[in-house]
């Protein structure tokens, strides 16, 4: 095909997609819509494939479509259309929001299929189906999404190709070298408007976290089992960079909830209200590290033993405890400096008579054998410690994932019957009969060690990482941290229990063989570092990155709005460029001849007599003396002189200059309205 | 308006000045197909052969066989059916006792106007046996060529393929066909004409000839000398190559088609009495021409293929 040909085949759209055409969008677009297939009602899903399959079907020419020839079945479509916009505004109990908005579109573009006849249609399912990919994004913003959508971009693409394809419609290898190209054409652009242009703050998919939509992680109560069914997930809890000194894996105690008031069974955070930040002297060399913590919906934040130096959106508590000033919605990274040592010299009475109670008449052998142990030791809290310790370690007591059901005291069973159980187990017991020995004690939970990855050098910190511990109040020393677990299983502090289980994921086959096992690691954590690097720097590039990146270009001081302008300025010019050179490579005449019956069309278009492209000059003229018997005369004298240079033997320079002489006096006016 | 020169006329005598008398002739007989008429006209003089393809009744053998009579020729009529062997249109080689010699006895086909009638009820082997004739000029029995007439004019008519016992022809023989019309009902005026009238068969019987075939075979030779400047050539070859690079069309023109559309166009510029080709000529006839050779990729647009390809070709 001629270029002016094929460009007025585009501008005109009159060439008319087939089946071949519409399979390409068709595949296109359920592509888009698979991940919203598992989200969605089946319903919709089904609802779509069958008005994809009615197009289809009348492709084939086994049912009409609702077109002008079918006049009874447009208002087949005018119902179906309200009926699903009312269906979906049902569904959603009139709600507007991202569920409701996605699924209008989703059933739209549905019905769109039905109206897929002209190139004009084509092109406008098409940018349809771009919207599609992109309501993907407002539920998950993962890499291999991220993947997938590109490859539904794509099929996008490749169906425009295919629209446009001439001779190589059939041809789906060379459709998509063709879209490849223009992918990878687009990639830089794409990377440039990315960086440059001004952020939002918040991702611009800010999804509106429903509160209902319940997120793994530590609550602020703890009963047996409520830690050990944690550590069956290996989600990611937050991911740790450091800033020069990695802590050794045995202080790697990520301090959360603290809880004080038990009643026998489940720890609760208690009743201390004393919104005061304790007198806190900090001793020996900080660590400095950035947190990026995956959303939890809950307000405390995890860190190492003791942050001095916070955000301005988060507070130490009384009792040690980091909060945020809001629940924790979406991916949020914060910087911290933490002391190892620390002391605080102060216990409040509050404080004192929390970190006593008991509930009344519970755990009797357990306060038994603390009132033995007490006096032993005769007011040597450490030395206490120690005795309550070594108990731990002497007797048969084990460690297990798997600790048999507590159904009476859970306390006195645990320390004297089953003496099998997890963290939680041995924490809170602990803390009992630290109590019952009327020393103040209370359970901290939080997460321990965390897995390193050696690529991109990070600390990944996972659900199973979760953990419980004690701290007892020393006089003079302050509250020391005491695990019992680690007299139990140390293995389980210094190895962290990742030793202890099965690697994640993966099959025996791979597992059993340590070689096999090592680089199955290494692929995880290859991926883990790419995911790290994608949040922080493609889903979390908030505009104080921007600004960094900025600076660091040199570009720093450029005012957000003028940034803006020259994107648009840039966006505009380029497509000012492009349209104008597919006007000039059509309309561009170098023959004189021909340009002068273009200015003498022209001249009639002013007035409303427009030649039609494949018009021919006689036909053109006739037309015109019907039009306009007042031209007819002029008109008839041009047109001789055109065909007679052009079509017949007259050529020659005085027959080319008098035509343009004809046509430049040529002045046709519009007839006055009477 | 374009200046018309006179053509070189090895008698002096403009031929295109019979040109009207034969429409006006003819608009006596085909009331009201001014166009088929005409687009008749210029497929002989292209020294083209003729495919009317339209429901029984409508006046195809009427066209046939005022074509003979206005143009002065011979004319046989081949009435096609199912059993019909190549021997009953070529002719047979018979014994002659008295000569004691093989003579060959001609068929209908020599005859300077022949007139296919249901081409398509035929099998295709006599279907072929005229198809080969039409294209070789001369048919060969018994290893004796026998030139045929000239001129050489094949009208052939067949009935919509949708209709029962036909043998539809293949697409290589239709390409034989130089153009493809159809003459559809007349309108209520020719329609009363045709009913007040004369019996057109008596008509026809008493029709005079309005040129001989001399005078047929120098204006086939003025549409020769018709001029294509490069512009209309340019716009020629636009359309085949549009025709065979656009999805819209599953099958695009063959050169033997391009060569057929230019005769063609030379022949109707010289019925509007030009002595060169316009591209209004080339859109004129193309539809006759493309319309049995041009197959749209969408069979719902089968009709408009011609229409499509006019439409989607700007004239440069």
């Amino acid at each position: 095909m001629n270029a002016p040909a094929r460009l007025a085949n585009i501008r005109t759209g009159n060439n008319h997609p087939r089946e071949v055409h519409f399979l390409w969008i068709l595949g296109a677009l359920a592509m888009a819509l698979l991940p919203h297939s598992l989200r969605f009602s089946p319903l919709l899903v089904a609802s779509f494939l069958a008005l994809a399959f009615w197009r289809w079907a009348a492709y084939r020419r086994w049912l009409p479509l609702p077109d002008k020839q079918h006049r009874r079945l447009l208002l087949t479509k005018t119902l179906l259309v309200i009926t699903a916009c009312v269906a979906v505004w049902v569904s959603y109990r009139g709600q507007s929001g991202r569920d409701a908005g996605v699924a209008l579109l989703m059933v739209l573009v549905g019905l769109k299929l039905l109206e897929l006849t002209t190139t004009r249609d084509f092109f406008i399912a098409t940018t349809l189906g771009y919207f599609l990919v992109v309501t993907n994004f407002l539920y998950s913003q993962t890499i291999p999404l991220a993947a997938f959508m590109l490859a539904v971009i794509t099929m996008l693409t490749a169906s425009m190709v295919a629209l446009y394809g001439g001779r190589h419609e059939r041809e789906p290898k060379w459709i998509l070298r063709r879209t490849f190209f223009i992918i990878v054409q687009a990639i830089p652009l794409a990377v440039l408007a990315f960086v440059f242009f001004p952020r939002i703050e918040g991702p611009l998919w800010g999804r509106p976290m429903l509160s209902e939509e319940a997120q793994t992680g530590l609550s602020d109560e703890m009963t047996p089992g409520s830690i050990s069914n944690l550590t069956l997930s290996d989600e990611i809890a937050f991911r740790v960079n450091f800033n020069g000194r990695i802590p050794p894996a045995a202080e790697r105690y990520w301090r959360g909830p603290v809880l004080w008031h038990t009643d026998g069974r489940t720890w609760r955070r208690g009743s201390l209200r004393d919104p005061t930040t304790p007198q806190v002297r900090f001793q020996g060399e900080p660590y400095r590290y950035t947190i990026t913590q995956e959303p939890s919906n809950k307000r405390w934040l995890y860190a190492l033993e003791l942050p001095a130096q916070i955000d301005d959106d988060m507070y130490l508590t009384r009792d040690l405890q980091l909060l945020g000033r809001y629940r924790m919605r979406r991916r949020t990274s914060f910087d911290l400096i933490s002391y190892p040592r620390f002391t605080i010299a102060e216990l409040t009475p509050a404080e004192h008579q929390l970190g006593l109670q008991l509930p009344e008449d519970a755990h009797p052998r357990a306060r038994a054998l603390a009132m033995q142990w007490q006096a032993q030791a005769g007011g040597d809290i450490e030395r206490l410690v120690r005795i309550a310790l070594s108990h731990f370690n002497r007797q048969p007591f084990t460690y297990t994932l798997a600790p048999p059901l507590l159904t009476e005291d859970p306390v006195d069973q645990f320390l004297f019957e089953t003496r099998a159980g997890f963290c939680e187990h041995y924490a809170s017991s602990f803390v009992v009969l630290m109590r019952a020995a009327g020393v103040p004690a209370r359970v901290v939970t939080g997460y321990q060690d965390g897995e390193l990855n050696p690529v991109g050098d990070y600390l990944i910190v996972r659900q199973q990482d979760a953990h419980a511990w004690a701290e007892v109040w020393i006089e003079g020393r302050g509250w020391r941290r005491v695990d019992p677990t680690a007299a139990v299983a140390p293995e389980r502090v210094s190895d962290g229990l990742e030793m202890m289980m099965p690697a994640r994921g993966g099959l025996r086959i791979i597992n059993d063989n340590p070689a096999t096992a090592a680089l199955w690691r290494r692929i995880q954590q290859t991926w883990d570092a790419t995911n790290h690097r994608w949040n922080q720097w493609v889903l979390g590039f908030s505009p104080a990155r921007q600004q960094m990146l900025m600076r660091e270009l040199g570009l720093g001081d450029i005012d957000r709005s003028v940034l803006a302008g020259v994107m648009m300025a840039a966006i505009g010019a380029t497509l000012l460029l492009l349209s104008l050179s597919i006007q000039r490579s059509s309309v561009r005449e170098r023959d004189p001849v021909r340009s002068a019956y273009r200015e003498f069309c022209r001249r009639l278009a002013r007035i409303g007599i427009q030649r039609v492209p494949h018009e021919g000059p006689l036909d053109f003229a006739a037309r015109v003396a019907r039009l306009r018997e007042d031209l007819a005369a002029p008109v008839a004298e041009i047109t001789g002189s055109y065909i007679d240079i052009r079509y017949a033997n007259g050529n020659g320079r005085d027959a080319v200059a008098a035509f343009r002489r004809q046509v430049s006096r040529f002045r046709p006016r519009t007839l006055a309205v009477p | 308006m374009p200046s018309v020169t006179p053509l070189n006329n090895p008698r002096g005598a403009d031929p295109r000045a019979r040109i009207g008398e034969i429409i006006a002739a003819g608009e006596r007989v085909i009331v009201g197909k001014t166009h088929s008429l005409k687009l008749a006209l210029t497929c002989l003089l292209a020294g083209g052969h003729l495919l009317i393809e339209d429901l029984p009744g409508v006046g195809k053998t009427t066209l046939a066989h005022l074509m003979a009579r206005v143009l002065g020729l011979s004319f046989q009529r081949i009435q096609f059916t199912s059993d019909m062997l190549p021997a009953d249109v070529i002719g047979v080689t018979i014994y002659d006792r008295d000569t004691q010699q093989f003579e060959f006895h001609r068929g209908p086909i020599f005859s300077q106007v022949i007139l296919g009638d249901e081409i398509n009820r035929a099998t295709p082997r006599a279907q072929s046996a005229l198809l080969e004739a039409m294209e070789e000029r001369q048919v060969t029995v018994d290893g004796v060529s026998h030139r045929l007439p000239h001129p050489f004019f094949v009208i052939a008519t067949q009935n919509p393929t949708y209709q029962i016992g036909t043998f539809p022809l293949p697409e290589s023989q239709l390409d034989r066909f130089l153009m493809r019309i159809s003459l559809g009902y007349p309108d209520r005026d020719a329609e009363r004409a045709l009913l007040t009238g004369q019996d057109r068969r008596t008509l026809l019987e008493n029709f005079p000839a309005v040129i001989g075939p001399e005078e047929l075979l120098e204006m086939q030779q003025a549409v020769g000398e018709i001029h294509t400047s490069s512009a209309l050539l340019d716009y020629v070859q636009a359309l085949l190559e549009f025709s065979r690079t656009s999805p819209e069309f599953a099958t695009g023109l063959s050169p033997r088609a391009g060569l057929g559309l230019v005769q063609a166009a030379r022949a109707w510029a010289l019925l509007s009495e030009r002595d060169s080709v316009m591209p209004e000529d080339v859109q004129r006839v193309l539809p006759a021409i493309a319309g049995h050779r041009l197959r749209a990729a969408d069979e719902s647009q089968q009709a408009h293929a011609a229409d499509l390809l006019l439409q989607g070709v700007p004239i440069p």
